[in-house]
């Protein structure tokens, strides 16, 4: 009887509130009205399919329920209605961007192989106010030199060119980095090949990738 | 028509379990269990109600005031004091005698077919 009562619980709490202990007395009747194993065995059968297809089906006659007097009450009152919609739709629209940037910016790795062993290094000039501060390059090359800690050690700052030559000029935004930025990322281009040493020096031909 | 007979147009066609409810009640006051093994009796087995389908259909007939609760019980020392004990209302026997009419006149436009029962 303790395992029907468990059973039980897949009922709506007020339903089960209502007649869950004539549910009790009538499986108990039935029980004790079990003349033989097999019947007994049958009633258990029965039982186990019973309970979870009604309780659903319980849990949808509430729900229905629940939508029609939304719909009555709505209707009698227009403006609370749309005021009540309005307001609802801002909220989903408000949590749906909120979460879509928490995901793509929190939650989601970046799009590079071992992504979470990559770390951005500050200069800490506490000193001055400043914890996180951009390395010099000249500091920036003394790290890379003196480096035991990390795999590879990359620089890059903010780079905004304009594009210049067919139709109107175009600002793009990218960065300019150090040579060996793709290859510690993992990634490839799509077109194009990737940076190599040569690259890297006072009026290198330029290459481009994508 | 009558406003009842309009709201027990309403509720047309009846579920087989909810018009075999209202049959079971329509003499006496009956407890869940009681039900069960009517419908059972007098459909000589062919309907057994299970205790889920048995309870949602009358939760959902004493929302359409099909039943009513009854608080008269039986001698107690024939009682189980966790059974309750349901009663056709009115609006009942009005919604029953809808559903009857309406299967009557199923029947009558079958056997004007050619569909008699044993005929086939």
């Amino acid at each position: 009887m303790t395992f029907y009562r468990v059973l039980l619980l897949l009922y709506p709490a007020a339903f089960r509130a209502q007649y869950g202990e004539e549910f009790c007395a009538l499986f108990a009747r039935r029980m004790h009205d079990a003349s033989s194993r097999f019947a007994f065995t049958l009633l258990w059968l029965e039982t186990l399919i019973d309970v979870p297809l009604t309780a659903a089906q319980i849990h949808w006659d509430i729900l229905l329920q629940d939508l029609r007097y939304t719909r009555r009450v709505l209707r009698r009152s227009p403006g609370f209605a749309i005021t009540a919609i309005t307001v609802t739709a801002l909220g989903i629209g408000a949590t749906t961007a909120a979460y879509t940037v928490t995901d793509h910016v929190l939650l989601r790795p970046l799009p590079f192989p071992d992504s979470d062993r990559l770390v951005k290094l500050w200069e800490d000039m506490s000193p001055g106010n400043y914890k996180e501060m951009e390395p010099s390059p000249a500091n920036y090359r003394d790290w890379k030199r003196m480096n035991k800690s990390f795999s590879a050690m990359v620089a890059s700052t903010g780079l905004s060119v304009s594009m210049v030559g067919v139709g109107q000029p175009e600002q793009i935004e990218g960065a300019s980095v150090t040579t060996d930025l793709f290859p510690m990322l993992g990634a490839q281009p799509l077109l194009g090949r990737l940076f190599v040493p040569e690259d890297d020096r006072p009026g290198a031909t330029g290459n481009c990738s994508a | 028509m009558g406003e009842l007979e309009l709201d027990a147009e309403a509720l047309l066609p009846l579920l087989p379990a909810t018009f075999h409810i209202l049959l079971s009640v329509a003499d006496e006051d009956r407890h869940g269990y009681g039900i069960i093994q009517d419908v059972a009796a007098r459909t000589r087995g062919e309907l057994k109600l299970s205790a889920g389908t048995l309870y949602r259909s009358i939760q959902r007939m004493l929302e359409q005031g099909l039943l009513v609760e009854t608080r008269e019980r039986p001698d107690p020392a024939l009682d189980d004091e966790r059974r309750r004990y349901y009663r056709i209302t009115p609006f009942g026997r009005v919604v029953a005698h809808a559903e009857t009419g309406r299967l009557a006149q199923l029947i009558k436009l079958a056997r004007a077919r050619g569909f008699a029962p044993g005929r086939v």
